[in-house]
């Protein structure tokens, strides 16, 4: 028990702060709140494939996006042919798209099909032993790729502009609260987090993790390491698209930033910067760069920028364990400097 | 009969052959060292042999089973366990975690989702710590541990795996003469009734553990034999033990 | 339906890839460093030739040459204060630099604005051949980069530098038994990747608009271009580049720019998967 309070005592810091910010926050801020554990909820996605599994997905954005277009289309859907589509002389909603005009149904595709497009990228890179920087260069172009379509579909997908004028909040048809929906998303957010531990405490977590540390080795005391891969490639694309979706009520709009390199790229940063393979540290670093950056990028814009760049730079040259990864060794050897010292005495 | 059997094993890598025309066998519950100098093609036999590569020609059975060209994983499941040359543990993990993935049976993604300890697992784990002497760091970071003990901890794991062929690669370099010593004893004590082959080049070591040993010189057969024999036939000299035994 | 005029077309391209590519060779292909601002060098050059060239108004070979000392030191900046550290770590590498990147990015925002610049063509001017055109500047580019090419390869393969580069690339240590300054060599090798890539830049501000985010698709074909011609030899790249330039191309035509794209990138993943080390294998144990 003791250890487990010891582990979380930053979490539970944290989820007190956010679990009280409806109470202190106007309606912009609880938004703006809301938007921040999303990603909190989509550092954690990618923490269990890079922090982990050890490999750097650079294109992560693209289970992210893919969640949030089911969604977001299915609300332009609900009043029949939107505007976007009209625009190019189309009268009815397409065929392939009908699915999407019942919310549950694209709820559904939105987690089912960022899913299965991991599995199918997971199942011929990791069979084919692809791995490494070749991995990360392929989830790039990946990323590059699905940005492409999404902007050139302009007739199905709303083009570069993205989706707009989103209801706030309808979940299965219902309207919802703002703060109702703010609490909803943070119990997503500690289910998942709670459920990343519990993962990666087991046995699975411990090989995904031996794969990270030395993957000939693991593969020598027989395990099908292609298989471990993919199936923790699938659960992250899973929880990705999760926040995709969580994504679209909070703030009205998605377009192809949502799916392509811009936010591929931030998100690997959060996970560098607050500290890979600890689950909360990528949700700390989420937290804390969206913070920084809606302080900073009004007042100062370019000057954030070059903030944010030097940061990454000194995290990696000085601080490769990121925050949170460093304030937990600091801190473990501190405690354990202090217990000599007591027991000394 | 023989748990490992090769027959005509070849393997090219752009050009340069590697091993040649390779006839190797094992029987049951033996112990071989293999010998050569660095280059004779040691190494690459077992990496055929675990599946590391794959040969260019020839066959490979273990247990009569034909695992040319296999997966390491499947192999390895098969019962084959190998031991590196240097430590090559999970850096990052603790010393319990290191072992606990080394237990056989439990591959399997619902397996690993849904493993708990059995009791018999745990006693083993204690059992297998005492071994190592490493019941005191069981929390302590694979990275951590001091050399000696690194190599430890792997035949720790190695025990855990309880394969039925085992590997080892040059499983003294770095070691004293002590520890060499202790090494010795641990193989015959422990890997009792398993089939074992050894890579060495520390003679001392050899003499300590060796029965029946095979030559390797530049990718071929040289000779192989009781290590008295080996010792004096006149053509090992030339090619190796002239050379100081730490060749 | 002009076949002849789409292949064309695609040597065009092929061209500028492979000289933006050239500098990637070298950088990632030799030096095994992945450089995720990589782009951002590109941009560097060509804002480089919009300062000497546009505003200043000399003329473009001082600019070109301009365009190679700037981006040259920029990267042996980022040599020595960054990638020296992070030597054989290549994910701390690739994270580093792509802060970089965006430093980059800003602090040309900041020194030019964010508003996209033009450099005009030194060359003016159409070739017709028959029912094929081409630009005379486009012509003008396919011959610099074969130029280039030639020239990189001939400084890699017959000078001292070269021969100093290629021997520390592939074995370090030895090098440094033989009193080889390896830090330096290294900090010359990065700074003349990026300075070719400055070159590339400069030629292409004549292509298309110069704006802070226009190296980010350079950079991505790029490193396909090197991964699917060989990593590490100049040649690969050269082909990997015309493969790409061609296909893209000739599929754009024939199926819509995104399926060109994803024709690419299969290919990509296939000769991946079965050949690794790219089409031009270097041989090693």
């Amino acid at each position: 028990m003791k250890q487990l309070w010891k582990n979380h005592t930053v979490s539970l810091l944290l989820l007190l702060y956010l679990a009280l910010t409806p109470m202190f926050s106007n309606a912009f801020g609880v938004e703006l709140t809301g938007k921040f554990i999303v990603l909190m909820i989509f550092a954690i996605a990618l923490d269990l494939v890079w922090g982990y599994a050890g490999l750097l997905s650079l294109g992560h954005a693209v289970f992210f996006g893919l969640g949030g277009y089911m969604l977001a289309l299915s609300y332009s859907l609900q009043k029949g042919v939107p505007s976007f589509m009209a625009r190019f002389q189309i009268t009815e909603i397409p065929l392939f798209m009908k699915p999407l005009t019942s919310i549950p149904m694209a709820f559904v595709l939105g987690l089912v099909l960022p899913s299965v497009i991991a599995f199918v990228i997971g199942y011929f890179i990791f069979k084919s032993k692809v791995s490494g920087v070749y991995f990360s260069l392929i989830t790039l172009a990946l990323a590059k790729l699905f940005e492409m379509i999404a902007i050139n579909n302009q007739a199905y997908t709303g083009g570069f502009n993205g989706l707009m004028g989103l209801p706030r909040f309808p979940i299965g048809g219902k309207p919802m609260e703002l703060d109702s929906y703010y609490y909803l998303v943070l119990a997503i957010a500690v289910v998942v987090y709670l459920f990343a531990h519990w993962l990666m405490n087991s046995r699975f977590g411990k090989i995904v993790k031996s794969i990270r540390e030395n993957e000939p080795r693991i593969a020598f005391l027989g395990y099908n390491v292609a298989h471990y891969k993919i199936f923790v490639f699938v659960i992250s694309g899973f929880i990705s698209g999760l926040a995709g979706m969580l994504y679209v009520p909070m703030n009205g709009f998605f377009s192809p930033n949502e799916i392509g390199l811009a936010l591929s790229t931030m998100i690997v940063v959060y996970v560098a910067i607050g500290g890979r393979g600890t689950i909360i540290g990528p949700a700390i670093g989420a937290f804390l760069i969206n913070l920084l950056q809606n302080e900073l990028s009004e007042q100062y814009p370019a000057f954030w920028q070059l903030l944010l760049g030097l940061i990454i730079v000194l995290v990696v040259l000085f601080f490769p364990k990121g925050i949170y990864g460093t304030l937990q060794e600091k801190l473990g050897a501190w405690l354990a400097q202090f217990r000599l010292r007591r027991e000394g005495k | 009969m023989n748990i490992l059997e090769t027959k005509g094993l070849s393997v090219e890598f752009s050009g340069f052959k590697a091993l040649t025309d390779l006839d190797f066998s094992l029987e049951e519950g033996e112990l071989r060292v293999i010998l050569g100098p660095n280059g004779a093609g040691k190494t690459t036999l077992m990496d055929l042999i675990t599946g590391k590569t794959a040969p260019t020609a020839g066959t490979i059975h273990f247990k009569n089973m034909n695992i040319t060209g296999m997966d390491t994983f499947r192999i390895s499941r098969l019962g084959i366990g190998r031991k590196f040359q240097g430590p090559h543990l999970f850096d990052n993990m603790t010393v319990e975690e290191n072992l606990e993935v080394a237990f056989q049976g439990y591959h399997s993604l619902r397996k690993s989702l849904f493993f708990r300890k059995t009791k018999e697992l745990k006693e083993r784990m204690e059992e297998i710590l005492t071994m190592i002497q490493l019941q005191d760091k069981t929390s302590h970071y694979a990275i951590n541990l001091s050399h000696g003990e690194k190599q430890w901890l792997e035949m720790g794991m190695l025990l855990a795996q309880d394969p039925e062929l085992i590997i080892l690669d040059e499983p003294t370099t770095g070691m004293t003469a002590e520890e060499t010593h202790k090494t010795g004893q641990l193989i015959e004590n422990l890997f009792k009734g398993r089939s074992i082959i050894v890579i060495e080049h520390d003679m001392a070591f050899v003499r300590q553990v060796a029965r029946k040993v095979t030559v390797l010189h530049q990718g071929k057969l040289l000779a192989e034999g009781m290590l008295e024999e080996i010792e004096n036939d006149k053509r090992v000299q030339e090619v190796y033990l002239k050379e100081d035994s730490h060749a | 339906m002009n076949v002849m005029q789409q292949i064309v077309d695609g040597v065009s391209v092929s061209s500028s890839l492979l000289l933006v590519a050239l500098g990637l060779a070298i950088t990632f292909g030799i030096m095994k460093i992945i450089n995720l601002a990589h782009g951002e060098l590109i941009m560097v050059g060509a804002y480089t030739t919009y300062a000497v060239n546009t505003v200043a108004k000399l003329p473009f070979f001082v600019a070109v040459i301009a365009a190679f000392v700037v981006t040259a030191i920029v990267g042996a900046l980022m040599e020595r204060f960054v990638l020296r550290s992070l030597y054989g770590r290549p994910m701390e590498t690739l994270l580093a630099t792509f802060g970089i990147s965006i430093m980059l990015q800003q602090i040309v925002r900041i020194l030019f604005g964010a508003t996209n610049k033009a450099v005009i063509s030194p060359i003016s001017g159409t070739l017709t051949l028959g029912n094929i055109v081409i630009p005379y500047l486009r012509l003008f580019i396919i011959v610099f980069s074969i130029l280039m090419l030639l020239l990189t390869a001939y400084i890699l393969f017959r000078t001292k530098f070269g021969m100093l580069v290629r021997t520390v690339s592939q074995n370090r240590s030895m090098s440094d038994c033989l009193g080889i300054n390896t830090s330096r060599i290294d900090l010359l090798t990065f700074s003349f990747g990026a300075g070719i890539t400055g070159v590339a830049g400069a030629i292409v501000a004549t292509l298309r608009n110069v704006s802070p985010t226009m190296g980010i698709e350079y950079m991505i074909d790029s490193f396909l271009a090197v991964v699917l011609g060989g990593v590490g030899s100049l040649v690969g790249t050269a082909i990997g580049s015309v493969i790409i330039g061609e296909a893209s191309q000739l599929l754009t035509f024939v199926g819509g720019e995104i399926g060109a794209r994803i024709i690419i990138f299969v290919l990509v993943i296939i000769v991946i998967r079965f050949r690794p080390e790219g089409i031009i294998k270097l041989e090693s144990r």
